[in-house]
């Protein structure tokens, strides 16, 4: 059985009259990386502050490493990497000097991992250069070296590819997927590039307005993605027996609410129709779906507020 | 709780804005080099007059600075998110205050021994230390620059306080530049207007500051003006650390 090293029971968090978590539960496991999907202000940082210890839950526990009590987590953030909204620098030291400066904090007697991990993030040239001197890209690949310093069980990212280039962001996610190969690191990131996030993930956890509306795995997100037909009959039994017997199709699922999610593409959306009505069977839904992450989040939340959309061009 | 000290330490090795403050400490002692160069016919100011007479002068500069410190010293770190940082590097806020706590003292203790160093030396070669110098003097001299460091430590706690609550470099510069002065001040004209004023007076760090360092003190007094600053220091120290406990961080 998969061990749970991080784990959200039931947390709200509050903030005088506004509900920015309502009893959000999440169980991270050893070894996967988790793409954390959500619109401005739909909870993300507010959680991924409580996991770090900058904020406390209104109600709920939050457990690391299956400790609970507050001293006991504590320790546990110690095997933890994380980067939340900014990079935490010193602006008028160097970039060796900051991330010598993470080395003490995390006690870490490697005398090469502020080397090692210059490298790993390709910033070895400007180790000599000051943090309020480099590129708003430079910064966010120091932030990420600095939570990968020490190469942490856990990495906690908020948004960290804000500010990088294509090719930075490519580095990243080599980098990300490499430690998580080779470490087994679990990661819980945070991103606004949903492609990014789907070729790095392996677990998707949706949020909005504070509550988890969809958590899923890579492979189910794919068949959620593939370019599918979705079918709703009267008797699901009989549709399948229409399905493998009468269309010799076997690459299908059956989804919770009795549809019928079909990856075949060699028949058309008329010719489902023709069979079931020949057949005697009552459909009630026959759609065609090509969606991508994007749309997948977008349906998930409820869809777009055009409105919403409208006004933040206007401002 | 090593490994903070240790970054703290760094951090004031590394910091302009405590350069900078040492340096000027330095300079208002040469200042006081230089007046006492400019004194009266017959009258001569000595390394050890000057050396006495600085901490009366000084107090209201300390306090200048100890709010310009709070901000540099602990302002830029919420600014700069490092004490997030260190939050998430699994210490205890008890351990990141305690540290900051201390390295901020320490830091106060360097510049007032800048100044005070500067303005008895310069005095000194100038005009002469004055009395015989006796181990006795020195360490009286000694014992005088820790009780006077040791109670102002105990009023920076207030500047560590309201750098905790407000978070903001700017606004803890400001705020604790004047509200130490205020302090004082209020203090000062109600203990010269009312007698329960001075009996108030009497009991707070800002009037055991002075008293403290004089070289001819009762250990009573002594004893007391350290108990005072010790008070002081223990009951900001805990309201400060039940603020951060209670502080949210963004």
């Amino acid at each position: 059985m998969a061990e749970n090293i991080l784990k959200i029971n039931s947390v709200s968090k509050s903030y005088k009259d506004v509900l920015a978590l309502d009893k959000v539960s999440i169980d991270i496991e050893k070894g996967r990386i988790y793409g954390f999907i959500g619109q401005n202000g739909a909870g993300k940082t507010t959680l991924m502050s409580m996991i770090t210890g900058l904020s406390y839950p209104t109600e709920g526990t939050i457990e690391i490493f299956g400790r609970n009590e507050p001293k006991e987590l504590e320790k546990s953030r110690k095997k933890m990497g994380t980067m939340i909204e900014k990079v935490s620098m010193y602006p008028n030291l160097t970039v060796k000097q900051n991330l010598e400066f993470y080395k003490i904090l995390k006690g870490i007697s490697d005398e090469n991992a502020v080397e090692n991990t210059l490298r790993m993030v390709e910033l070895s040239e400007l180790g000599n250069k000051k943090f309020k001197n480099l590129s708003l890209g430079m910064k966010q690949r120091l932030g990420i070296a600095a939570a990968l310093l020490g190469n942490p069980e856990i990495l906690i990212l908020d948004e960290p590819v804000n500010g990088l280039d294509p090719i930075g962001i490519l580095e990243v996610r080599e980098i990300l997927l490499n430690l998580n190969k080779e470490y087994g690191t679990t990661i819980l990131i945070s991103s606004h590039i949903l492609s990014e996030l789907y070729m790095l993930a392996t677990d998707y956890i949706i949020i909005h307005e504070g509550k988890i509306v969809d958590s899923l795995t890579l492979e189910q997100l794919s068949n959620q993605c593939k370019k599918h037909i979705t079918i709703q009959a009267e008797g699901v039994n009989d549709a399948k027996n229409v399905l493998e017997k009468q269309l010799n199709i076997s690459d299908y699922l059956v989804l919770e609410d009795n549809k019928i999610r079909l990856f075949d593409d060699s028949y058309s959306r008329k010719d489902f129709a023709r069979i079931f009505y020949d057949n005697k069977i009552v459909l009630t839904e026959l759609s065609y779906s090509d969606e991508s992450l994007e749309s997948y989040f977008i349906n998930a939340i409820g869809g777009i507020n055009h409105e919403e959309i409208a006004s933040n061009r206007v401002s | 709780m090593k490994r903070l000290l240790r970054i703290e330490f760094l951090k004031l090795q590394h910091s302009k804005g405590f350069r900078v403050l040492l340096f000027l400490s330095a300079l208002l002692g040469f200042f006081a080099t230089i007046a006492s160069t400019g004194s009266g016919e017959g009258i001569v100011i000595t390394g050890y007059d000057t050396f006495y007479k600085q901490f009366g002068d000084l107090k209201s500069l300390i306090f200048v600075f100890l709010g310009v410190f709070s901000g540099i010293f602990i302002g830029e770190d919420f600014s700069n998110r490092i004490i997030q940082s260190e939050i998430s590097s699994g210490y205890s806020r008890f351990a990141i205050l305690l540290s900051k706590s201390l390295m901020y003292m320490i830091g106060i203790f360097m510049i007032i021994a800048s100044e005070l160093l500067v303005a008895t030396i310069g005095t000194t070669v100038l005009n002469g230390f004055g009395p015989v110098i006796t181990l006795n003097i020195v360490s009286i001299m000694i014992r005088s620059y820790l009780i006077y460091s040791f109670i102002m430590s105990g009023i920076s706690m207030i500047c560590i306080m309201i750098a905790f609550l407000i978070k903001n470099k700017g606004s803890i510069i400001a705020i604790n530049m004047l509200l130490l002065l205020i302090i004082d001040g209020v203090l000062q004209f109600l203990s010269s207007k009312l007698p329960l004023g001075l009996q108030m007076y009497d009991k707070t760090p800002f009037y055991q500051v002075l008293l403290t360092t004089s070289p001819s003190i009762m250990i009573v007094d002594l004893v007391r003006g350290i108990l005072v600053g010790m008070i002081t220091l223990v009951i900001f120290f805990s309201i400060t650390h039940i603020i951060f406990l209670r502080s949210e961080l963004k």
